[in-house]
Formats: structure tokens, sequence, C-alpha cells
């Protein structure tokens, strides 16, 4: 990072009072879901109205920042911190120094004396004269600029960006940003209105266009499950920057924010702060670009985990961050699945693809998703040769082909009795409440289905108490928007599995509580304990598995909870983690959804190769489940008609009437399949266990029992 | 019996008759809930969290739709609702019928402008909206309250033919308003009363016919809980009072 050009030795810096630090244990559940795994003893850093990212520091860091409350040199804090936990303040400086520097470097530690010490409070109020503008409403303020809705002359609304006082930087990129919008006409953009400075503050006064930010809309389109509408959102936003750029202009801080569908449907890109021409030497840096890590392209990325200076845009570049702006608007998600963790943000950008959209849960959309695939290619030469060619890709593409399976008539029947059994609570549902529970929330969640969904609650309430059965009731509940009845299913399941043994029975039950924790981050559920458990009784399982004898759980089904939980967020992953996948390759150890899930996680073509190389299970249901894992894996379409061809040729004695119903369920729709938790699948069976060895281990266990 | 929100009621009248629990609050409670949607996981993403939904509406800050509404009405945030209240606000709204707005969640989007657009012409006293992905699942997600059920009706017939094609769907325990189940009315009890609103004054009764008659067969239970409800003044073919009985029951 660029050094701090600050005399350390004679400034007194200052945490600013609106800085919060909070410990990563008090943040709620969802948000450290969102924060993705990271220990415990972490702070988060963030500063309201400041463009600064959330960081995260170290608990020791975190101490240390509050020396900086009130004004203090870098060296007195350091000294002083030391001093009092009985450190060497020579060493703790040396220690301290890279990261308090980045701290500098990131604004969060800001000199006594600057403008960047006080909040970033609004200026002014609504009815007050700014040029010849009335402020009518403030819009946004950030520490070096706020935006105002305000009346000019004739009673025309304008958009008001005023810089603060004593801000030279920003006076100067407005007026730059005044030339762009000149040069642009309100082109895809609002007309600029008037541009000055005023008090000795610049300001530059737009075109007011009324609208939402495009993330809005998509999100509309998404909850309406309207493909349609959503091509048609994303064809015009990559049109409006296709014209950005014919017209030699880089927009330089693309994210949602930042492109407003207006209210008569064309797009409005705003903020044209960071823009730059198009055509930038090869090789030339940008030391001021700036912007949103996840939207930053792999070699941005790169250069800022290098500690390097910013490539400056090119056309290329803004390429990606388009293409990510359009896999969001598209999906509600980021291309690259990772915490929000800059550093693993940067990284993630740089080493991985995007992943398929059913391993995202998103309905597989091939054409849409080969687009975007080569606009977020790691190297800019292989991305289009420009965005126009891109948008034109795009509205090609189109939308997916309705490729719904047709049904074998038997797995029609056999479903059809299914919901009718559970629809009517009848007598083969109450004797197997949990099967017929669990094949009713599946039912009642593909086919949108109130009545099934009241009936699996009924049900899971019949089932025999047991971990299991927790974990449907929690599934059931989770469905049914009831937290109440989460919490309680979640609290009783782990009275259950507390109590389980060491051995296959806890590891089927912390691969049932993955199932629980899935998605915690959307939901008010309290699941810090669940986590807590499972990733404790892990550990357990994993160094029992360390000493040979006591090895019931197999390496495997042992990686395979690891991975699940890490990508809940429930668990920091092992740093062995890949060097003990590396050696299950080199057995070649044959698991379709071991290997698909390193795939999801690590993101490496070798996981997917293995996944597809991997031997399918025989039993019908569960070839019929690892065929549509490995739809999610690639978001192939065979893979679905492949599925639904087992389902059809199965011989009834080997796939049960209740088996095929659920497998049909799981049909409808396939990008979301998950499998019951109460049923480990094929390939982590019991490991095989010789007379000998269980002699082994009862003896180990007996006298362990007797040594405690 | 015949109606979808008739046929749905009956069907959650059956469900809780088999269902085995002893607590007629919980009875209540489960037949109450009947009617919300399945949560899928994909929701959680499109409909966002917290108050994110409101974006599903057309109600995000500066949106067309939420500009029109903040033109005359005042709101509230509630725990799990959105209350909007007509300009001037001079006392607390004590309006008792209500109208149901019961769209699919997935055609909010296209709906809700339309629906807002209706209650802004008609001068709807008040209305609400479920708060989060959890408001927008249950059945009732969008209700309007006036002081005049002919006014509501007014509104009704015109939703009706905004809203043409919308898939509806549909509050258990109310009354159909003669055009599907996207549209239907209750009538809420006095303030004094202990029960809150029309539906749960109508399945706290039916929960406790349920716990009376547990001993007998479902459809016996079923039909001895329909007896006692149109005894206590409610038509449970239409699920409509006779003659505002809510009022006339006197406390639970």
């Amino acid at each position: 990072m660029t050094a701090a050009p600050f005399d350390l030795a004679s400034t007194l810096f200052l945490l600013p009072p609106d800085a919060k630090i909070l410990p990563i244990t008090e943040l709620s559940a969802r948000l450290r879901a969102k924060i993705g795994p990271v220990e415990d003893d972490q702070s988060v850093i963030t500063r309201p109205g400041f463009r600064v990212t959330a960081r995260l520091v170290p608990a020791p860091l975190a101490d240390l920042l509050g020396e900086f409350r009130a004004p203090s040199l870098v060296t007195d804090a350091v000294v002083r911190f030391a001093r009092a936990h009985g450190q060497d303040p020579a060493e703790m400086l040396d220690l301290a120094f890279d990261a308090l520097a980045a701290l500098i470097d990131t604004r969060i530690l800001v000199p006594k004396d600057s403008p960047d010490a006080a909040e970033a409070e609004p200026s002014l109020g609504a009815g007050q004269q700014f040029a010849s503008f009335e402020i009518d409403a403030l819009i946004r303020s950030l520490e070096d600029s706020e935006v105002y809705r305000a009346s000019g002359t004739g009673g025309c609304v304008v958009a008001l960006k005023i810089a603060r006082k004593d801000r030279p930087i920003t006076a100067a990129a407005l007026a730059y940003e005044a030339r762009v919008l000149e040069r642009l006409a309100g082109l895809g953009s609002p007309r600029l209105l008037a541009h000055g400075t005023e008090r000795g503050r610049s300001y530059l006064a737009m075109e007011w266009c009324d609208g939402v930010s495009i993330a809005f809309a998509a999100q509309q389109a998404r909850a309406s499950r309207d493909r349609s509408r959503l091509h048609t959102l994303v064809a015009r936003m990559l049109d409006a920057y296709a014209r950005l750029h014919e017209s030699g202009v880089l927009h330089g801080d693309v994210h949602p924010g930042n492109c407003l569908l207006r209210d008569d449907g064309s797009i409005a890109i705003l903020d044209f702060g960071n823009a730059r021409r198009t055509g930038a030497a090869p090789g030339a840096i940008d030391p001021a670009r700036t912007g949103i890590a996840q939207f930053y392209d792999p070699q941005m990325a790169a250069a800022l985990l290098a500690a390097q200076l910013p490539p400056a845009a090119t056309a290329e570049s803004e390429q990606y961050s388009i293409a990510v702006l359009a896999y969001f608007l598209l999906t509600g998600l980021h291309p690259i699945d990772a915490p929000t963790v800059q550093q693993e943000i940067l990284q993630r950008t740089v080493e991985r693809p995007p992943l398929p959209f059913p391993a995202r849960g998103v309905t597989a959309w091939p054409q849409v998703e080969a687009v975007l695939a080569r606009a977020l290619e790691k190297q800019p030469d292989r991305r289009f040769p420009s965005v126009s060619a891109m948008a034109r890709a795009f509205a090609s593409a189109g939308l997916p082909p309705d490729l719904k399976p047709r049904r074998h008539r038997t797995a029609r029947g056999a479903f059809d009795t299914a919901v009718e059994t559970v629809r009517g609570l009848l007598a083969p549902a109450a004797e197997s409440p949990l099967e017929y529970a669990w094949f009713g929330l599946r039912a009642a969640l593909a086919m949108q289905d109130a009545e099934l969904l009241a009936a699996a609650d009924i049900l899971a309430g019949w089932a025999a108490s047991g971990w299991a059965s927790q974990s449907v009731a929690a599934h059931v509940a989770r469905a049914r928007s009831d937290v109440r009845a989460e919490n309680k299913a979640i609290g009783d399941f782990l009275g259950f599995a507390e109590r389980l043994p060491d051995g296959h029975q806890a590891a089927a039950a912390i691969l049932a509580a993955t199932g629980m924790l899935e998605g915690n981050a959307f939901r008010s559920a309290d699941t810090t304990a669940l986590a807590r458990w499972a990733a404790e009784r892990l550990e357990r399982l994993i160094q029992a598995a360390s000493i040979e004898p006591y090895s019931m759980v197999a390496e495997p089904l042992l990686l395979h909870l690891e991975l699940s939980l890490g990508r809940t967020g429930a668990v920091v992953l092992r740093p062995d983690l890949p060097a003990r996948l590396d050696a299950m390759a080199e057995k070649r150890v044959s698991n379709a959804w071991l290997w698909s899930l390193a795939h999801d996680v690590f993101a490496h073509d070798r996981f997917k190769d293995l996944a597809l190389a991997a031997r399918l299970p025989s039993r019908p249901l569960w070839r019929g489940f690892a065929l549509l894992r490995l739809h999610q894996l690639t978001g192939d379409e065979h893979w679905v008609m492949d599925a639904n061809r087992a389902l059809a040729n199965a011989p009834s004695a080997r796939l049960s009437v209740q088996e095929t119903a659920l497998l049909t369920a799981e049909l409808r729709n396939p990008d979301s399949v998950i499998l019951p938790p109460f049923r480990l699948p094929a390939g982590f069976g019991r490991p095989r266990c010789s007379p000998i060895r269980r002699i082994a281990i009862a003896t180990a266990r007996h006298q362990e029992q007797r040594s405690q | 019996m015949t109606g979808r929100i008739a046929q749905l009621s009956l069907a959650a009248l059956r469900m809780a008759a088999s269902a085995r629990y002893n607590d007629p609050a919980v009875v209540a409670q489960w037949l109450y809930q009947f009617g919300t949607l399945p949560r899928l996981p994909a929701m959680d993403r499109d409909f966002g969290l917290d108050d994110d939904p409101l974006a599903v509406l057309g109600m995000t800050a500066r949106s067309a739709t939420r500009r029109l509404v903040e033109t005359r009405y005042e709101a509230t945030t509630l725990p799990g609702w959105y209350s909007f209240a007509l300009r001037p606000v001079e006392a607390p709204i004590v309006a008792r019928s209500k109208l149901y707005v019961s769209p699919s969640p997935e055609a909010l989007a296209d709906a809700f402008p339309l629906i807002a657009q209706v209650f802004l012409r008609f001068e709807v006293p008040s209305f609400k909206i479920g708060r989060g992905i959890e408001g927008l699942l249950r059945s009732d997600k969008i209700v309007a309250y006036s002081d005049a059920p002919g006014r509501l009706q007014e509104v009704a017939a015109t939703l009706y033919r905004e809203l043409r094609g919308c898939p509806p769907q549909g509050v258990p325990f109310t009354a159909e308003c003669g055009c599907g189940a996207l549209l239907s009315t209750g009538v809420d009890p006095p303030v004094a009363k202990p029960a809150v609103s029309w539906r749960s004054w109508v399945t706290n009764r039916l929960a406790a016919s349920l716990a009376r008659h547990s001993d007998i067969s479902r459809e016996e239970a079923v039909a001895a809980a329909l007896a006692e409800i149109r005894l206590d003044g409610v038509d449970p073919e239409h699920w409509r009072p006779a003659d505002d009985p809510i009022g006339n029951a006197g406390p639970q």
C-alpha cells in the first residue's frame, strides 16, 4: 500500500469518536455468518458515512486502538499499551507497526487536526440557500462530499453535489466530474446544469433523476420469478455502459448504487467522480483509482494484494466490474463467494472462477452464464473485445429453454399418492411421520403449497423424539418463518445430539446440523450454540480419527463434514484440509458428494473432475440424488434428465414408493436439492470394521472409561 | 362448500382436528397461521432481509409508489407490520371492517403499485402491509380498514378489475368478495373485546370447539366445530358474519 504521508514522529493520531470497534462475538449470528468464518478473537471496525471498508482486526490490535481514543503519537500509544500489558515496547512497536500503518492508510486512524477526525455530518439544512439553489433534503453525506436534493430557479429539481470544506482533492474531482458530465451531455447520465464554487466549496448541480437503484428493480424481477424482465433490465444496463465506453469514458466506480433505473425505464449512470478516459497506456498506474472490493477486476485485486499501486482502469477492467454487477443483478449474489473480509475478497477475485448458478442455489441459465463467464475471465484478453460486444452477446442469449423433464407415469402416481397421504394425514404418514414430514416439506417448497407445509408441521410433531426429527422440525419451522419454533427445534436437537457418543451417529448429526446452519445469514434464528456444538464435535471426531483405534468415522466423511461446516461459516477450515483432500484424491476415493463440495468451497477444477469421474451409487435413490448433485456442480441440464431417467427406469423392488415420491419432488426444483437430514448418502456409510479392530476399539474405550 | 377460501378453511380445520394438539391456544395459533406459504431459500436472497422486501413492493425510498403513498399517508412501523394512515391523522382509527388483499408473493411487485393507487383513489382511511419476508408470505399480507363497509366493497370491485389475472393466495376464515380468493373481508371485534381481529376471534372459537370434541372422530369433530361457530353467528360456508356476531357474542 501507499506509505502514510505523515511524520509519525510528530503527528498526533486519533481514532475518531464515530469509529466503532465491535468484538466479533458480540455480533448477531446473522452478521457473523455474513462476515464468514473468522476466529472468535477478532473485532470489526466500521465508520459510518466514510468510504472505509469494514475491517477485521485481531483482539490485541483492537485493544491497542483504544489508546487512540485520545490523540496520541503512535510511539506513545504503543509504549503505554506495552507497559500496561507487561510487554517490551520496542518489540511491540515492531509487531504492531505495519498494522497501524495500514489503519492510517485506510483512514481509520487519522491525524488529530485533519477533516477526517470529525464525524460526517450534513452541513446544510432544508430551506437553506446555497448558490442559486434552495436545499430540500439531504440524500447522502460522506466524509468528502454531500449530495442534496434542491430546487433551482424556476422550481426545477436538481441533485446538488457539494465538496466539504478544506477538501482540495474533492474540489478537483468535482471539477473533473463536471467536465465528464458536460462531455456526456445527458447520454445515459444526468445532465449537468451548473458548477462552480460557493463560500469556498466546490459544487455541481445535475438534473434530478427520479427512480430507484437498479438493484431494487432487479430484486423485484427476481422476486417475481420474471426472468424476461430481469433479462431486459440487465440488457439495458449493459447498453448504458456500452454507450458510455463508446463515448470514450470509463465510469471508474461500478456498483448498483451508481446505476439508476429511472421511472421511464431508462438507465442513468451516476457519480462520475472516479471517471477516466478510455485508452490508458499499457502498464499505466492510477494511484487514485478506487471502488468497492467486490467489483475490482483481478488485476486491480492482485496489485492491492501485492501492496502495489493500482493499474489504470481500462475498458477490459471495467467490463469485468460490469459483469460482476450483471451477475449480482441476475442472482442477488456476487460471483465470487467470499466472506466480507477485504483480503479474502481480493485473494478469491484473483484465484477463483465464478461458480455456475446452480452451485449457488440459483436456477441454471446456461446461455447467460456463458456470457458472464467470458466477461469474468481472469485474463483481460480473453474477455469480450468491448462492453458493446458483451451487450450484444447478452441480448442474444435470451431466456433459458423450459427443460422441465416429463415425469414418468409411475413416478407421477407415487408423487400424487404421497401428496394426498400428507395432506390427509393418512395412515402411512402416521406410521412413518419423519419420512413423510420431510417429503411434505420438500413437496411444499417445490410446489409453493401452504397446505402441504402445514401438514409437514403436524407430521414433524408426530415423529419420535431424537436429533433427526428435531432437525426436520427445524427445517419445517424455517419454511414456516416460525423463528420461535425453529429455535426450539434447534435447542431440542442439541439436547439429543450432545448425548451422542463419538462415532457415526454423531457424524450424521453434524451433517444434519450443517443443513440447519445453511443460509443462517438470512434469518433470525439463533444458531450460535448449534454452530459451536458442530464445530467442537467435529474437532473431537478429527482428533479421535488421528488415534487409530478410536477411528469410527471415515476420513471422506470427516472431510465432507468440515467442508460443509466451513461453507456455513461455522468453522475456519483447518490449514491441513487441502493436503487431506489431496491424500484422498491420491487414494482415488470415489465420492460425488465429497468432491462436488470441495469444488464449491475451493473452486478448483480438479475437484470437479474428481466429482464427475466418481462412481455413482447403484441404489436408485442415491443415484438420483447424486445425479442432481452433479447438476448443481456443473449447471448442466443433462444431469437432471439422467436423474429423471434413473427414476423412471428404477425397478420397484429397489426404489420404494416413498423414495420415488421424494425424488420426484426434488426433480421439480433440481437447483435446490438437499439430502434428507436423517440419512447419510451412499459412500458415507459406516467404515468397514474387522472383528479384530472392533475388539481394539472396545478395549480402548473400556480403558478410557476406567481411567476417567 | 364452495370457493377457494372455504376449501382452505375446511382443510385447515380437518388437519387441526387430526393434529393431536392438547392446548387449544396452540390449535388456535396453528389455524391462524394456516395458509402461510413456504419460505424458499431463494426468497431469502431475492426478497432480502429485514425491511429489504419493501423494494419488492416498489416502496423503497424515492420509488414512484413510495412517493405516491407519501403524498397522502402517514407511515408507522410496527412489529410485523407497516401501517399507513390517511393524513391528517387526528385520532386513532377504529374502523372494524377490513378488506384482505392476498396476491401470491411473486405477484406483489406488479400488484402492489396498483393496490396503492386504488387505496389512494378511494381514500382508504388506513391499511397495513406485512413486514419482512414472513409478512409477505402470510395470507393476510395486505389489509385495508374502513368504518364504511360499502366503501370497501367499492375498493374490492375496483381492485378486482385492476388485478385481473393476479394469482391469489387466499386468507382462510374470511369471506370471499365474490371474485375469487384474492379479495375477502372480515369484521374486527370491538376494541374492548379480548380477541384482536376477526380471524383470531374465529380461530379461537374453532380451537375451543375442537378441544371439546377431541374424543370423537375427525369428521365428527369438524362437523361439531362448524355447527358451534354457526351458533355464534358465523356462516361457515362463506366465513361471513351473519349479523356482526363479534360485538354480540360477549367476551371469550
